[in-house]
């Protein structure tokens, strides 16, 4: 297990290194060279002079290459125009706020997906239903689905729909925390929904396919309620295939966490994202894609971990089918 | 094969089943709408045609937006961004995913290690992060965004190819056709693609609608081709004005709920549980 938790990290780091040198690589492509690729047309010439310097453009291209993963390396990826510091800073400005909606809700649309997802793999009426408003949940544009919740009558009167605390009251300490969870509540709700979605339907297959096999006969035979087969017999069975798929949505969860912001003008990355758009912060755009796929591959990481510990067959590594 | 493995698929009821037959009544329209835009939308999509923010009635059935335009002729015409990206996003994924897996699962060994990782590594990228990347470097357009996703959906596809690929390997026809001195390219061209590309039949339903909601979230941040009109854009233009004109936001997202439930649905196999597939 240790062994193989370290190979798992080490090609990590092997991905991370591989983001960097295609973004080099896609810096060099832009025509116009890397200069007009984060400035635009119209920088002034003091910073052209300082971008060239500091990639330094006047030095061969594998020397640039180094420069630029030594950069990286140090977390540099250049100064955000419009607020004036290092981007990867205000970036991790950022973050907290996008965390807080997403952990939460990665974590709820876990516990609330699996017994519903349990539920709909066993026939019938109900599990139709749970199957269906899964598929419809599915087919949704995130982002069009917070909006849509925050014009269903009642929904837009109880919570608030815009930013994350109160502007006209100034809130510490409990009375802060709540007012952040209050304003919370719909772009939360939002992402759980369109995460659970994708849950339901994997849960449900992974379930299918386990219950109709002979084990859950024997479990059956030996006496065991239906709950406990579900549980303890076809669930660890059909856990890895559920984690694995968990993991791999990541990148997809990430987008839409940054979707849901901008609907509800949560002040994470999303907003963030948007700005940088508008004002043509090349760095900045740079810096959020980069920290987004750092996080996609830590979850990644962790997701595959998770999975050899619910899975003996996997820990030795050699099983790779 | 028996007399009763042979009757017809329509007898069998592959076709006559109640989410196959909703899932054409929800793509047919699209597709005539993507297909015939000049027909199926009532106005030019990009002119005025009429007072702004008119609420749906009998002259524009779904209303028009804050510049005056007919929606449903905006809808139509988005209609066709959206199917051209999902085709070209699911041929991409067929001939990529469809290939290298082939290639891995024929080949073994260290090529084959390589391809799979590199697959990984693919399958992980965020993908609306690297096409928000990309189209702020080289500016948004709607080929950008279809070659984009057709490039990131593959892993899927060739990690369940390549499975087949290798359990196909030691097949008696493949065997057989080795046998009578065939080359690795004709076995791996007519004796396995054929069986081993099944699965892609499978995938096309998960790819397309992730093809659309991605386009939609990309469009959505302000990035859609400036010169079509996409229908997560229209969403992001709607909610400006939904104190005025809740229809602006309501059918375009209503449009992509439609078309992406389709494909879902088309592509479900109902005895397997049904349920996106890797993807």
């Amino acid at each position: 297990m240790l062994r193989i938790t370290l190979l798992r990290s080490a090609q990590a780091f092997v991905m991370l290194w591989a983001v960097a040198t295609a973004l080099f690589s896609l810096l060099q492509a832009v025509p116009g060279g890397p200069v007009t690729a984060l400035t635009g047309d119209f920088a002034d010439a003091d910073t052209v002079a300082r971008i060239e310097a500091r990639l330094g453009l006047d030095q061969p291209l594998g020397e640039q290459y180094r420069r630029f993963l030594g950069l990286l390396a140090s977390g540099d990826v250049g100064h955000s125009y419009t607020y004036g510091r290092p981007a990867l800073q205000v970036v991790w400005a950022h973050l907290p706020a996008t965390l807080i909606l997403a952990v939460p809700a990665i974590l709820l649309a876990g516990l609330l997906g699996l017994p519903l997802g349990i539920r709909a793999a066993r026939g019938g009426r109900l599990s139709a239903l749970i199957k269906a408003a899964a598929l419809i949940a599915f087919a949704m544009p995130v982002f069009w689905l917070g909006h849509m919740l925050r014009l269903t009558p009642g929904f837009g009167e109880v919570f608030p729909v815009q930013g994350m605390a109160d502007a006209r009251a100034f809130h510490e300490g409990v009375a802060h925390a709540l007012d952040v969870a209050h304003h919370a509540v719909l772009p939360c709700l939002t992402l759980v929904l369109h995460q659970m979605a994708y849950t339901v339907l994997i849960t449900q297959r992974a379930m299918v396919w386990q219950m109709g096999r002979p084990y859950i006969r024997t479990g059956f035979a030996k006496g065991a309620s239906r709950r406990r087969v579900e549980w303890h017999h076809a669930l660890p069975n059909g856990a890895a295939p559920i984690i694995a798929l968990f993991g791999n949505r990541i990148g997809w969860f990430l987008s839409g966490a940054i979707l849901v912001e901008v609907v509800f003008a949560w002040p994470g990355l999303g907003q963030l994202t948007v700005a940088a758009i508008q004002n043509r912060d090349t760095p900045l755009v740079v810096g959020i894609v980069l920290v987004g796929c750092l996080f996609t591959m830590l979850g990644n990481l962790l997701a595959d971990l998770a999975q050899m510990a619910s899975d003996v067959r996997l820990r030795d590594g050699t099983d790779t089918a | 094969m028996s007399a009763i493995e042979q009757r017809s698929i329509y007898a069998t009821g592959i076709f006559w089943r109640p989410g196959r037959v909703l899932a054409v009544a929800l793509l047919l329209p699209v597709l005539v709408a993507a297909l015939f835009p000049e027909v199926s939308a009532p106005f030019n999509p990009q002119g005025s045609a009429g007072a702004a923010l008119t609420p749906p009635g009998p002259d524009h059935l779904l209303g028009t937006d804050d510049l005056g335009r007919d929606l449903l002729s905006m809808l139509v015409h988005g209609a066709r961004s959206a199917i051209v990206l999902a085709a070209a996003a699911v041929v991409l994924t067929i001939a990529v995913g469809g290939g290298l897996g082939i290639v891995a699962g024929l080949a073994g060994g260290l090529a084959d290690a390589a391809l799979m990782r590199f697959a990984e590594f693919i399958a992980i990228l965020p993908r609306l992060l690297v096409l928000l990347l990309l189209a702020t470097l080289l500016g948004p357009s709607l080929e950008l965004a279809a070659i984009t996703i057709g490039l990131m959906s593959w892993p899927g596809l060739a990690r369940i190819v390549r499975a087949e690929t290798r359990a196909l390997k030691h097949a008696e026809h493949v065997l057989a056709a080795r046998a009578l001195g065939a080359s690795e390219w004709r076995i791996g061209v007519r004796h396995v693609a054929p069986a081993a590309l099944v699965p892609a039949f499978s995938v096309i339903g998960p790819i397309a609608t992730a093809a659309i909601l991605t386009e939609a979230g990309l469009s959505y941040l302000g990035l859609s081709d400036p010169e079509l009109i996409s229908w997560g854009d229209l969403v992001r233009n709607g909610q400006r004005f939904f104190h005025q004109g809740w229809w602006l936001s309501l059918f375009p997202g209503m449009a992509i709920v439609a078309t992406c439930l389709g494909l879902t649905l088309l592509g479900l196999d109902e005895t397997d549980g049904g349920g996106p597939h890797a993807t």
